[in-house]
């Protein structure tokens, strides 16, 4: 079964090692991805549906509050919405409870607009919000009374929402996120519109509950949500001229290799801690 | 009872209201509100931190059930709407309680931000104290404090720049709202507008032909006058938008389409200021692009931490991280590739990893989650009675 001190050292191995490896893999899979067969999530086909059967000129609300710390995933969700939403001519309002986030989801707008070829012009066809502190209070007023909570903001001057008096004249509700902001959605909109969310991956366990209850129109996880959501794009739009895969399908390979080396090391450690237990080393 | 559930509409206005304006906020009067309050609130804490001793803890207790009873009412209040569509809770025909929330919300913005001074002036006291004293971190405070201080000052110049934004965008919605004549700044902005158009189009064309070339579906002859092409269509696109601005001008009424060329003429304005190039150098290329780089590490340190902290000692050990590794692969189309060649229908399809991460997700995932959310619920209800009736050890009491 090999010598001791070849399974001493699978069992202690130097971190540096696991972090050269890492470096490694991930390098190779972002210059080489290898492509799979993507199968969609139902929760992800639910999400993309609902928005794809909206009408030009209908508007929705996005509450964006993810930044750098969680791009990995939120960013190429948010993009592959905002390429939805812009080849549907849907109207949106972007709100945030994170003081970060409105800068960053204005940044990436503006990157998908000049991708997408669309002239979707802010404060015409969308318009920002900004921040909101106090994210108790500012759900509470979006749900009871929108007009009054974005007036201060200035935005209500845009042609979409002039006639826009309560939630439930939107058509949804899509929190892009990376905190526990949909909690007071789901406690506070009382069914006024239909809820969505793209979240973290590790935040769709949580959230699973509400999606099986139907409390959330669909649910966009993680990095494969995004690729599950460009996948659909691509169906639903497959001329060359549309841009549909992004960051989605691009950080599947790495991530795949990324976690295929986490759950081989884990395994490897375990076997030779065994192995040592039964030689009375470990 | 049934008066109170009768929705009846409220009266239309309370000394909670404030009036609809589409007027631009952040106005002279705005600035002297804030530094009204700011006076207010000094004053307050002032006659707050004279109190005797033994009217603290009342005070406090009385201020944080007031504050919580405020947010339960609102959350009891039968809800109606009035013709025009607007929600109203009606608080015993007084007035529509909905009104005070966003004023209560206001108050609570304020003490966030009195909260954040209190931060900012603990990071001075630290950090200013080890350069005067020469701490042997000195340097790396310097370089808090400088890169505090940058980011304060372009931000406000940036913030500054963009109430003038926000002014010409008010004069081309009320231009357009009231059919005037085309200005000479707004037609300046629309011009501007329909130069970064045009710009646009062109960024747009390129991104999309180099994915092709990189893909090898287009050659380079192919890829140059292609080109070529979306230059002369942006040069047309450019030439149809000057010539719509100039029919405006000679019609002497704004159209939507110059109003809307000029809007984005104000934000290609905006970029091109120093003021805001500076900021974004200093937000976006700066602070965001560290930050995304800073937690990119935490993946190196998971993959250390998960190797030497998963270690098998017990049988239920074994089944969580057998679960784990199921549902983690279910979220990875090579891992959903690992079973790939079972079928879809009948009875092996139940073996295909979607499938086991499916159930698991569905079958004991979800109910259990709901399990813990009902107890937690549960606790949290408790605890905010107790903080709300200042029974909480630490909320206004160390007893």
């Amino acid at each position: 079964m090999g010598s001791t001190k070849f399974w001493k050292t699978l069992f202690s191995v130097d971190r540096r090692v696991l972090y050269l490896i890492l470096i490694v893999l991930v390098c190779w899979q972002v210059l080489k991805p290898i492509d799979a067969k993507n199968i969609v999530l139902p929760a992800s086909a639910d999400l993309y549906n609902y928005l794809s059967n909206l009408k030009k000129g209908d508007v929705v609300l996005i509450e964006s509050d993810w930044t750098t710390s969680t791009q990995g995933e939120s960013k190429g969700q948010f993009k592959a919405l905002m390429r939805l939403l812009m080849r549907k001519g849907v109207h949106f309002v972007i709100t945030s409870i994170d003081p970060q986030a409105p800068v960053i989801a204005g940044l990436v707008v503006e990157e998908v607009v000049k991708e997408e070829g669309i002239p979707y012009r802010q404060g015409v066809d969308w318009a920002m919000g900004g921040y909101f502190p106090n994210a108790e209070n500012h759900v509470t007023s979006m749900v009871n009374n929108i007009r009054r909570e974005l007036t201060p903001k200035g935005i209500m001057n845009a042609p979409f929402l002039q006639k826009i008096n309560d939630l439930s004249e939107l058509q949804g509700v899509i929190l892009v996120t990376a905190s526990s902001s949909i909690n007071l959605w789901y406690e506070r909109i009382r069914n006024k519109a239909p809820l969505m969310l793209m979240c973290t991956a590790v935040m769709a366990g949580e959230n699973f509950p509400y999606y099986t209850s139907r409390q959330l129109e669909g649910l966009v996880i993680g990095a494969k949500g995004a690729y599950d959501f460009e996948t659909l794009l691509a169906q639903e739009f497959p001329d060359p001229k549309y841009i549909n895969f992004q960051a989605g399908r691009r950080y599947m390979s790495p991530l795949f290799f990324a976690l295929m080396l986490l759950v081989v090391s884990v395994v490897l450690g375990n076997i030779a801690m065994i192995v040592l237990k039964k030689r009375g080393e470990a | 009872m049934s008066w109170f559930l009768a929705q009846q509409d409220p009266p239309g206005t309370s000394f909670w209201a404030f009036e609809r304006t589409d007027a631009p906020v952040y106005t002279q009067p705005f600035f002297w509100m804030i530094v009204g309050t700011f006076i207010t609130s000094i004053i307050l804490l002032v006659l707050l931190s004279r109190v005797p001793s033994n009217f603290r803890r009342p005070i406090t207790i009385g201020i944080t059930f007031l504050a919580a009873m405020f947010y339960v009412i609102e959350w009891l209040l039968p809800k109606g709407r009035t013709p025009n569509g607007e929600t109203v809770a009606p608080f015993f025909g007084w007035f529509n309680w909905l009104e005070a929330v966003p004023v209560i919300g206001r108050i609570s913005q304020v003490l966030t931000g009195m909260i954040l001074a209190l931060g900012v002036m603990s990071i001075f006291r630290v950090h200013f104290g080890r350069l005067f004293k020469r701490h042997k971190d000195a340097f790396f405070s310097g370089v808090l404090l400088v890169s505090l201080f940058a980011m304060v000052i372009f931000g406000l110049l940036d913030f500054h720049r963009g109430f003038a934004d926000e002014e010409l965008s008010a004069q081309v919605s009320n231009a357009l709202r009231r059919e005037q004549p085309v200005s000479d700044q707004i037609a300046e902005l629309a011009r501007l507008g329909a130069e970064s158009e045009a710009e646009a189009y062109i960024i747009n064309r390129k991104i999309v032909l180099e994915r092709l070339y990189g893909l090898r579906e287009l050659s380079k002859e192919e890829y140059d006058s292609q080109i070529a092409e979306a230059r002369d269509e942006a040069e047309r696109q450019r030439t149809t938008n000057n010539e719509l601005i100039q029919s405006a001008i000679d019609v002497g009424k704004i159209t939507p389409e110059v109003a809307a060329l000029a809007s984005a003429g104000v934000t290609a304005q905006h970029e091109r200021q120093a003021s805001s190039q500076l900021f974004n150098l200093l937000f976006t290329r700066g602070l965001l692009t560290m930050d995304a780089a800073m937690f990119s590490l935490i993946g190196f340190f998971i993959l250390s931490a998960a190797y030497r902290a998963f270690r098998i000692r017990s049988i239920e050990a074994s089944i969580l991280m057998a679960t784990a590794l199921i549902v983690l692969l279910s979220f990875i189309p090579l891992g959903l590739a690992l079973t790939s060649a079972l079928p879809e229908h009948g009875f092996a399809s139940n073996f295909r990893i979607e499938s086991i991460s499916g159930w698991l997700i569905q079958t004991v995932s979800v109910p259990s989650i709901r399990a813990i959310d009902l107890g937690l619920g549960l606790g949290l209800l408790a605890m905010a009675l107790r903080i709300m009736l200042g029974l909480e050890r630490g909320v206004a009491t160390t007893d």
